[in-house]
C-alpha cells in the first residue's frame, strides 16, 4: 500500500520534529540537570494550614499543646527558608503550631559569616491535670476569699502559660573575632494550686516577669579558643503577696496566716571567661573562671519587728575549671579536670523572729552558703580488636555552713569517690557495646550533734539522703548489633545498688534495674519499622518512727515503738514499662503512611508499715498512657499535597490522691483519672 | 524524499549522540560545593548516600569563604575516588563517618572541630560524649536540608537513641514539655561538653534551673538547705509518676531527711487522722500531704513568725 504525497510529507515532517526534539534534548539535558540539582541543593520552603478536632475536654493530650477543649483547632506552621546566593543572606521564618496556645514564631536574618540577628517569640500552656471545684473568690488576684461563693462553687481551670520573647545578634569583627548579644523577657501567668495551714484552699496568683541578658566576645583561633562575657537575670513577681479574707487559717490556728510571702524578685550579674588551648594536636587545657553576685531586695510583705525593710540578700559566687586531655603515646589518652565553686551566702545574719528559747529556732535566718569541689582523672587504652578500656576515679566534695540551732541530721561535709571501669568496643561494622563496672562511695565529716536552743541536745537518729554515707555499685552493659544489612538491634541493661548508713533512721539501701531493647528493620527500599521496650525498677527502703523524744540523744529507744506510734518501714518502688513500635512508610510514589503506638505504665508501691490502729496504709498507685497515632501524606502535585493524622490517647490512674480529700473550706479537687481523647487533623502543605 | 528525511534524521541523531559523548567526557563540573566534583561524579541523590541536600544548609553556603569542600570533612581519599586495581571492594574515604566507621571516633570530630572547636563546643574534649567515643555524626545529620536534632520537636528523639531511660521518664505523668519540642534536651545541657557538671547549660544545676524557674531563687528570710544545694536532691527533671517531678512521694521524701520528732514520723496512710492534722493519716499523705501546711517549701521571705509560720508556712 503506497502512501500518500501528503502522508509522506508529515512522515518527513515527524521524523525531523523528532530529530529536532533530540538536538533540543541535547542541548537542555545539562540545564534540566542544573534545575534539578538547585532545587535538590539550594533551601526550601514549606507552608502548610488545616484543622484538627478534638474529640473531648481534656487536661491530658493536650497539657503543654493547649488542645485541651472539644473543638476544631487551627492547624497552621510555616518554614522559609531563603539564599541569595550571591552574598550567603539568610533569611528564615518559622511558626510552628501557629493556631493554637503553644505557638512560636521566629525570624531570622544573617549574612553568613558576617553577621545575623534573631527574633523569637513562643508560647508554652501548661495545664494542671487537676480541676479544682471551689467557693474561692479573687482567685487570680493577691486578695482571695474563702467561701466567697455561693454552694456548691464553680470549676476552676489550674493553668499556668508562658509568654516569652526571645532576641539576639551577633557580629564578626575579624574572621576569628565573633560578638553576641542575646536576650529573654519572659511573662509567666496563671493559678497553680495552693493552701495553706488549716486546709484552705488557695490559689497561687502566678504573675512573673522574668530578663535573662548575654553578651559575649568570643575568639576561634587555630589553637586558642576563649568566650568571655556578661550573664545577668532580673526576676520580679508582680504579686509577692497573698492576702486571704476568712478560712479556717484565720482562726483555727492561732494565726492569722495571712499575708503569705510569694517568692521575692531577684537580680544577678555574671562576668565569666573560658576557653581552651591546644599545646598540640594530642593535648589540650580548657579553663573557665566565673563570677556573680546576685541580690535579693524585695520589700517584706509584712512588718518585721527587726525595723529591717528588706532581707538584703546577697550571694556571690565564684566558679573555676581547670581540665587537660593528652594522648602521651599513640594508644593511651589521659584525661584530667578539676571545678571548684563557693557559693558564699553574705546575706546579713538578723533575729527575725525572736522565738522563745525553748523552741527549735534561734529566730534568725540562715544563710547558706556551699561550697563544691568536682574532679576525676581518667586513662582510655586502645587495645586490639577495636577495644578500649577506660579507668577513671572522680570525686565529689561539698561543703556547708552550719547553723547553730538545727533540727535535721547534718554534716559539714560530704565526700564521694567513685573509681570505674569499662571496656568498650566502638569501631566494629557489626557488634558493638561496652560493659563497665561502677564503685562509689560517700562518706564525709562527723554528723553534728542536733540541738535545741540551749545546747539541748537534739533528735540524732536520721541520716538524710543526700548526706548518707552509702556505698554504690553499679553494672551497665550496652550491645548494638548490626544483626543484617536490614537489622539492628541495640540492648542496655544497668544495675545499681545502694547501702546507707550514719544514722540508725531513714533510707536504709535500694537498687535499680533498667532494662532496654531497640530494634530497627528495613523491610524494604520503601518501608521500615522500629520497635523498642524498656523496663525500669527503682527501690528505697525507709526505715523511720513514728513521735520519737525531742531530746534523743540519737537512741532509738527514744522511739515509741508502740501500737500508736510505731517503727515502721516503707518499701519504695517504682516499676516503668514502656514501649514503643512504629512502621512508616511509601506504597506508592504519591502516598507516604504511617503508624506508631506508644505505651507507658507506671506503678509506684510504698508498702509502709506497721501503721497505728485506724490509719490504712498507702495503696500502690498505677498510670496507664497510650497514644495510637497514624499519619498519612497524599502528593497532590509535585509540590503540594495532603497530610492527615489521627491520634487516639488515653490515660488512666487509680492514684487516690485527690478522692477522698475535702478542703477545709469545702474544696474539692477533680483529678480527671480517666481520659481518652481522638484527635483528626487535616492540612493542605505547599512546598517552595 | 524518503532517503533524504532518513539522512538528514540519521545526521540529527549522530550529532546529538556526539554531542552527549562530548558531555560525557567533559571534565565533571561542581554541583553544589566548590571542589565538589570529585565527589559528585559518583555520588548525587540517587546514590545510597545521597550528599546533595547540604547545599541547603549552611555548611552549602559557598559565598561564605569558610564553607568547606567534600574533602576537608572526608580527606582526600585517593584510593576511594580512583580504586587500585588490585582491590576487589572499592576502599573506604580517608574519613566516613558511619556509625560503623572504622575510623577513630577522635579523628572524625577532628574534621568537624577543625573549624567547630569555639564557642559552645570549647570544652568537647573534657566531655563525658567524647570520653565515649560519641562522634559528632552520631548525633548530627550534616548532609540533610535540616539536622533533625537542631530541630526542637525532633531533637529528643536523636537523644533518645542513646539515651534510653529518659526516654522512658519524660513520658511519666510529670515532665516537661519535652514530647511537644518546647523544652528540650540542648535547653538544660549542652551535649558539646561544659566547664560545670552534668554537661548542664550552666555551671551548676541549681543555676540551669534557675533560668525558667528563677522564683525558687531566694535568698530568703527562711531558706530549705538542700533547695539552695541541688534541686535534683528532691526533682527528677526527666520525668516522675508524682506531681511536680518529686523522685517520692511526700511525705516519704520528707521523710527520707527530717528527724523523727513531733509529727515528722508519722505513718502516712489513707484513713485515720483528719485533713487538717498532722497526726499518722490523711492529713500528712492525701492532696499535697506535707505541703498542705509546708506551702512555701522552696523559702519564704515572711518576716513574721506567730506561730512557727517560719516552717515555710507562710
Amino acid at each position: 500500500m503506497s502512501e500518500p504525497s501528503g502522508g509522506k510529507t508529515r512522515g518527513a515532517l515527524r521524523l525531523a520534529a523528532v530529530a529536532a526534539a533530540l538536538a533540543a534534548a541535547g542541548a537542555s539535558w545539562a540545564d534540566e540537570r542544573d534545575d534539578e540539582i538547585a532545587k535538590l541543593a539550594k533551601p526550601s520552603s514549606e507552608v502548610s494550614i488545616g484543622a484538627g478536632s478534638v474529640s473531648d475536654d481534656n487536661t491530658r493530650f493536650g497539657q503543654y499543646s493547649g488542645m485541651t477543649k472539644d473543638r476544631l483547632y487551627m492547624l497552621f506552621d510555616i518554614n522559609y527558608r531563603s539564599r541569595d546566593d550571591a552574598t550567603g543572606s539568610w533569611l528564615n521564618v518559622t511558626g510552628r503550631n501557629l493556631g493554637l496556645d503553644s505557638r512560636e514564631l521566629r525570624l531570622e536574618q544573617s549574612r553568613q559569616g558576617n553577621w545575623g540577628y534573631y527574633v523569637d517569640f513562643s508560647q508554652t500552656p501548661r495545664y494542671s491535670p487537676y480541676t479544682a471545684l471551689t467557693r474561692l473568690v479573687g482567685y487570680d488576684s493577691s486578695t482571695q476569699t474563702v467561701n466567697g461563693a455561693p454552694a456548691p462553687g464553680t470549676p476552676v481551670e489550674l493553668k499556668t502559660e508562658r509568654k516569652t520573647l526571645n532576641a539576639g545578634l551577633n557580629k564578626y569583627l575579624a574572621s576569628r573575632w565573633e560578638v553576641k548579644f542575646d536576650t529573654r523577657y519572659e511573662e509567666k501567668t496563671g493559678r497553680r494550686l495552693y493552701g495553706r495551714t488549716g486546709t484552705d484552699f488557695l490559689v497561687d496568683p502566678i504573675d512573673y516577669r522574668t530578663t535573662l541578658y548575654e553578651a559575649t566576645v568570643g575568639y576561634a583561633g587555630d589553637k586558642l579558643q576563649v568566650n568571655g562575657g556578661y550573664f545577668g537575670s532580673n526576676f520580679v513577681n508582680n504579686k509577692p503577696r497573698l492576702d486571704v479574707v476568712g478560712g479556717t487559717g484565720a482562726v483555727g490556728f492561732g494565726a492569722p496566716f495571712t499575708p503569705i510571702a510569694l517568692p521575692p524578685g531577684n537580680q544577678s550579674n555574671q562576668f565569666n571567661i573560658g576557653g581552651g588551648y591546644s599545646l598540640s594536636p594530642t593535648t589540650r587545657a580548657t579553663f573557665k573562671y566565673a563570677y556573680t553576685h546576685q541580690t535579693q531586695n524585695d520589700t517584706f510583705i509584712d512588718t518585721s519587728t527587726t525595723g529591717r525593710t528588706t532581707l538584703g540578700g546577697v550571694v556571690d559566687t565564684t566558679f573555676g575549671q581547670v581540665g587537660l586531655v593528652m594522648k602521651p603515646t599513640k594508644d593511651l589518652s589521659l584525661l584530667a579536670d578539676l571545678k571548684h565553686e563557693n557559693r558564699d551566702d553574705k546575706t546579713p545574719v538578723v533575729d527575725y523572729f525572736n522565738v522563745s528559747t525553748t523552741t527549735t529556732a534561734t529566730g534568725v535566718n540562715e544563710p547558706r552558703t556551699i561550697h563544691s569541689t568536682l574532679g576525676k582523672v581518667e586513662g582510655t587504652y586502645q587495645l586490639p580488636a577495636a577495644t578500649r578500656l577506660t579507668a577513671g576515679v572522680d570525686y565529689d566534695q561539698r561543703r556547708r555552713n552550719t547553723s547553730d540551732v538545727h533540727i535535721v541530721s547534718y554534716r559539714e561535709t560530704t565526700q564521694e569517690w567513685t573509681g570505674r571501669v569499662e571496656l568498650r568496643r566502638a569501631m566494629s561494622e557489626t557488634l558493638n557495646g561496652s560493659i563497665g563496672y561502677f564503685h562509689s562511695r560517700r562518706g564525709g565529716s562527723d554528723w553534728q550533734t542536733t540541738t535545741v536552743v540551749g545546747g539541748v541536745a537534739g533528735s540524732n537518729l536520721l541520716q538524710p539522703i543526700y548526706l548518707a554515707d552509702r556505698d554504690r555499685d553499679k553494672v551497665r552493659l550496652t550491645v548494638g548489633w548490626n544483626a543484617t544489612e536490614k537489622l539492628d538491634l541495640q540492648g542496655r541493661v544497668e544495675v545499681a545498688k545502694d547501702e546507707y548508713g550514719g544514722r540508725t533512721l531513714g533510707t536504709q539501701d535500694g537498687n535499680a534495674q533498667f532494662y532496654s531493647l531497640d530494634a530497627a528493620y528495613r523491610l524494604s527500599d520503601n518501608w521500615s519499622f522500629t520497635a523498642w521496650l524498656s523496663r525500669d525498677d527503682t527501690r528505697a527502703n525507709l526505715l523511720d518512727c513514728a513521735n520519737a523524744a525531742t531530746s534523743n540523744s540519737g537512741q532509738i529507744g527514744a522511739c515509741p515503738d508502740t501500737t500508736a506510734d510505731p517503727i515502721w518501714r516503707a518499701h519504695l518502688r517504682n516499676v516503668g514499662n514502656a514501649l514503643g513500635v512504629g512502621i512508616k512508610g511509601k506504597p506508592h510514589g504519591k502516598v507516604e503512611l504511617g503508624a506508631d503506638f506508644q505505651l507507658s505504665n507506671d506503678r509506684a508501691e510504698f508498702r509502709n508499715g506497721p501503721t497505728p490502729p485506724g490509719v490504712t496504709a498507702v495503696p500502690d498507685t498505677k498510670y496507664n498512657r497510650s497514644v495510637t497515632r497514624l499519619t498519612g501524606r497524599y502528593l497532590l502535585e509535585k509540590n503540594s499535597g495532603i497530610r492527615v493524622q489521627y491520634v487516639h490517647d488515653r490515660f488512666s490512674t487509680n492514684d487516690w490522691t485527690w478522692d477522698t480529700w475535702t478542703y477545709a473550706d469545702g474544696t474539692r479537687i477533680l483529678p480527671n483519672s480517666q481520659q481518652t481523647v481522638n484527635f483528626i487533623g487535616a492540612s493542605y502543605y505547599y512546598n517552595f | 524524499m524518503k532517503t533524504t528525511t532518513l539522512a538528514l534524521a540519521a545526521i540529527l541523531a549522530a550529532l546529538f549522540a556526539a554531542s552527549a559523548a562530548a558531555q560525557d567526557k567533559a571534565p565533571p563540573k561542581d554541583l553544589v560545593l566548590t571542589g565538589d566534583a570529585r565527589c559528585t561524579r559518583c555520588h548525587d541523590e540517587n546514590d545510597d548516600y545521597p550528599v546533595l541536600a547540604i547545599g541547603k544548609t549552611k555548611h552549602g553556603t559557598r559565598a561564605d569563604a569558610r564553607t568547606p569542600t567534600c574533602t576537608s570533612c572526608h580527606g582526600q581519599s585517593e584510593t576511594h575516588v580512583n580504586k587500585p586495581a588490585n582491590a576487589t571492594e572499592r576502599p573506604k574515604p580517608d574519613r566516613y563517618f558511619a556509625k560503623n566507621s572504622k575510623v577513630p571516633p577522635e579523628e572524625r570530630n577532628q574534621a568537624c572541630l577543625a573549624c567547630h572547636q569555639g564557642g559552645k563546643r570549647t570544652h568537647w574534649q573534657m566531655s563525658a560524649h567524647a570520653s565515649r567515643d560519641v562522634t559528632c555524626a552520631s548525633c548530627h545529620t550534616v548532609h540533610a536540608g535540616q539536622d533533625p536534632v537542631r530541630v526542637k520537636l525532633t531533637q529528643p528523639d536523636v537523644c533518645f537513641q542513646c539515651h534510653k531511660q529518659q526516654r522512658a521518664e519524660i513520658r511519666r505523668p510529670s515532665r516537661h514539655p519535652t514530647l511537644e519540642g518546647k523544652v528540650v534536651c540542648s535547653d538544660c545541657h549542652n551535649p558539646h561538653g561544659t566547664a560545670g557538671e552534668k554537661q548542664l547549660a550552666r555551671d551548676s544545676v541549681n543555676e540551669t534551673c534557675y533560668t525558667c524557674h528563677m522564683e525558687k531563687r531566694g535568698p530568703f528570710v527562711r531558706t530549705h538547705q538542700p533547695v539552695q544545694e541541688n534541686c535534683a536532691i528532691c526533682h527528677n527533671p526527666h520525668g516522675s509518676v508524682n506531681d511536680n517531678l518529686l523522685r517520692t512521694r511526700a511525705p516519704f521524701l520528707c521523710q527520707s531527711c527530717h528527724e523523727p520528732t513531733s509529727h515528722r514520723g508519722n505513718v502516712a496512710g489513707v484513713t485515720g487522722g483528719s485533713n487538717a492534722s498532722n497526726s499518722s493519716g490523711i492529713g500528712i499523705t492525701l492532696a499535697r500531704a506535707c505541703l498542705n501546711c509546708h506551702t512555701n517549701i522552696h523559702g519564704t521571705n515572711n518576716p513574721k513568725d506567730v506561730t512557727n509560720e517560719r516552717t515555710f508556712r507562710r
